[in-house]
C-alpha cells in the first residue's frame, strides 16, 4: 500500500455515508483512518458506539498523545480539535472553534497533510459549511490525493462544492466509488 | 483563515531558540501543531509577517515577551465545560474529599473559566470561604486578567447552556453583570483565591493539596514534559487527595500512574493512593 493514512471530513448528511464506508472496508485494511465529523459539543458519548455497530474495524476516540496504529478508525472527540503529529501520536487541542467547529475539519486536515504529505488520502463528504475546503487544498499542496463526495449524491452539497472551489480535486466520487477506491489502495 | 503550518520545523526551532537565548524560557517541550498555531496567532495579532521579523522583535524589544506570552496562551473554552464533571464534584467529590481548611490548586489558569466555575460550585456548597485556593498562571499579564474576571459576552451563551445542564438551584445571572459587551463576575468569588505567576520547570508548587484541577492543559506539552509536570503535581498532593484532568487526557503510560487510582473514568478523576 502506497498510502499511510486516510482522513475523512463530513458534516450534515454524512453519517449514513460514513456508516456505509466503514461497513464495507476489508477487515485487513492496514492503515489508519481519521474521521473528523461535526458533532454536538456537549454530547460526548454515543457517536463512537453508533459508528461501531456496522464497522468492520475498531473505532476509537483517541486520548491526547495516544499512539496511532494501523487498521484502526479514529474519531475526533467532541469539543476537541484532533491533530496527527510526527512520531505517530495524536495531540488534542481546545483552541477556539474554526468555521464554528471544534473539532474543525480544516485543522485536522492541515496537521495530517503536514505529517503524511504525499502518503495521504483526504476525503470530503456531505456537509453544510465550508470547513474542510482549505484543509483539502493543503493535502493537495502537500502531494496527497484529494477526493470529494459527488455533490449530486450529497444530502447537503455545500462542503464538497466549497472544497472543489478551493482546489482541483483528484476525484469526484459516489459513496460506492469511494469504497472501491479505498479497497484498491 | 490563514493556512497553518506555514512555519516549518527549522523556523520553529529558531523561534524557540531565540526565546530560550534571550529570556531563558524553554518552549521546546510544547506539542508541535498547537504551538505552531499559537505562534502564528501571536504574529497576526502583532502584525508580524515573517518568522525572521518575529525573531528580530523578540531579540530587540525586551518588553515584547510579556505580550507574546499572553498572545500565545490558549483561553479556556467555557464555564461548566463537561457539566457532568461539575455535578460529580458538587454531589460526591467535594463533600467527600474537600474539608474545611483544604488546599486546592488550579495550575496554568489562562482566561479563568474553570476557576470561576470551581468557585461557583464551592460557593453553592458553602465551602468557598473555608478552603484555600491557589491559582497559578504562566504569564505576568495573566494575573490581572484572571483577577478581573471579565469575559466576552459572546462566550456567555455556551456558559449559560452549560450552567443549565449543571442544573443548579441558583440563577447564573446572580454571579455576573453585563457592561460594555463583557460579563463581569462577582469579585467575591475570587476574593480568597491566591493568584500568582508560576513556572513548572523552575518554581516550587504549592504543597499539601487536597484537590488539583488541571484540565486540558497537559495536551499542550509533549509526553516528556507531561511526565515531569505530573511528578511535581503528584509530589504536591496529600495521600487520598483528588486529581482531575481533561476528559480526553489520562495518566495511562505516565510515570506517575502508579500513584493514582482512577475513580471516575468518564470524567478523568483520580485519587492519589501513595
Amino acid at each position: 500500500m502506497s498510502y499511510k493514512a486516510v482522513i475523512i471530513g463530513g458534516s450534515a448528511g454524512s453519517f449514513q455515508v460514513i456508516t456505509k464506508i466503514l461497513a464495507n472496508l476489508p477487515a485487513g485494511f492496514d492503515i489508519p483512518i481519521f474521521l473528523c465529523l461535526h458533532r454536538l459539543k456537549h454530547v460526548r458519548t454515543g457517536f463512537e458506539e453508533a459508528l461501531s455497530i456496522k464497522s468492520t474495524l475498531p473505532i476509537i476516540e483517541p486520548y491526547d498523545k495516544q499512539h496511532i496504529r494501523p487498521g484502526k478508525i479514529y474519531l475526533a472527540p467532541a469539543n476537541y480539535h484532533m491533530y496527527m503529529e510526527l512520531g505517530n501520536t495524536f495531540s488534542l487541542s481546545t483552541e477556539p472553534p474554526v468555521n464554528h467547529s471544534r473539532p474543525s475539519i480544516d485543522l485536522s486536515f492541515f496537521s495530517a497533510a503536514y505529517t503524511y504529505k504525499n502518503k495521504l488520502v483526504g476525503i470530503i463528504l456531505s456537509g453544510a459549511n465550508k470547513d474542510g475546503a482549505l484543509g483539502l487544498k493543503q493535502i493537495k499542496l502537500a502531494g496527497g490525493v484529494a477526493i470529494v463526495q459527488s455533490p449530486d449524491e450529497c444530502q447537503v452539497k455545500t462542503m464538497p462544492t466549497a472544497a472543489m472551489a478551493a482546489t482541483s480535486v483528484d476525484y469526484v466520487y459516489t459513496t460506492d466509488q469511494i469504497i472501491s477506491f479505498l479497497k484498491r489502495i | 483563515m490563514e493556512e497553518i503550518n506555514n512555519i516549518g520545523i527549522i523556523e520553529y526551532r529558531n523561534i524557540i531558540k531565540a526565546i530560550s537565548d534571550n529570556y531563558g524560557i524553554d518552549f521546546s517541550h510544547k506539542s508541535f501543531t498547537a504551538f505552531v498555531r499559537s505562534i502564528e496567532r501571536a504574529m497576526v495579532l502583532n502584525n508580524i509577517r515573517s518568522t525572521e521579523s518575529l525573531i528580530s522583535t523578540l531579540t530587540t524589544n525586551k518588553n515584547f515577551i510579556h505580550r507574546f506570552i499572553s498572545d500565545i496562551s490558549i483561553e479556556e473554552t467555557e464555564m461548566f465545560r463537561d457539566p457532568n464533571l461539575w455535578i460529580e464534584l458538587r454531589d460526591n467529590i467535594i463533600p467527600q474529599y474537600v474539608k474545611k481548611g483544604s488546599n486546592i490548586w488550579v495550575p496554568e489558569v489562562t482566561s479563568g473559566d474553570e476557576l470561576i466555575t470551581l468557585a461557583i460550585v464551592l460557593k453553592e456548597l458553602g465551602m468557598l470561604e473555608h478552603v484555600r485556593i491557589t491559582a497559578t498562571c504562566f504569564g505576568r499579564n495573566q494575573v490581572d486578567i484572571i483577577k478581573e474576571a471579565a469575559f466576552p459576552i459572546k462566550k456567555m451563551e455556551i456558559n449559560i447552556a452549560n450552567f443549565n445542564r449543571y442544573s443548579s438551584s441558583s440563577k447564573f445571572s446572580e454571579y455576573y453583570e453585563e457592561r460594555n459587551n463583557r460579563a463581569y463576575f462577582d469579585h467575591e468569588l475570587l476574593r480568597g483565591v491566591n493568584v500568582k505567576q508560576f513556572e513548572f520547570i523552575t518554581d516550587e508548587p504549592p504543597q499539601n493539596n487536597h484537590l488539583v484541577l488541571y484540565r486540558n492543559k497537559m495536551i499542550y506539552y509533549n509526553k516528556r514534559m507531561q511526565n515531569s509536570i505530573m511528578s511535581k503535581i503528584t509530589d504536591s498532593m496529600s495521600i487520598g487527595s483528588i486529581f482531575i484532568c481533561g476528559v480526553k487526557e489520562n495518566l495511562e503510560s505516565s510515570n506517575n500512574e502508579k500513584s493514582f487510582l482512577l475513580i471516575n473514568e468518564n470524567e478523568s478523576i483520580y485519587k492519589k493512593t501513595n
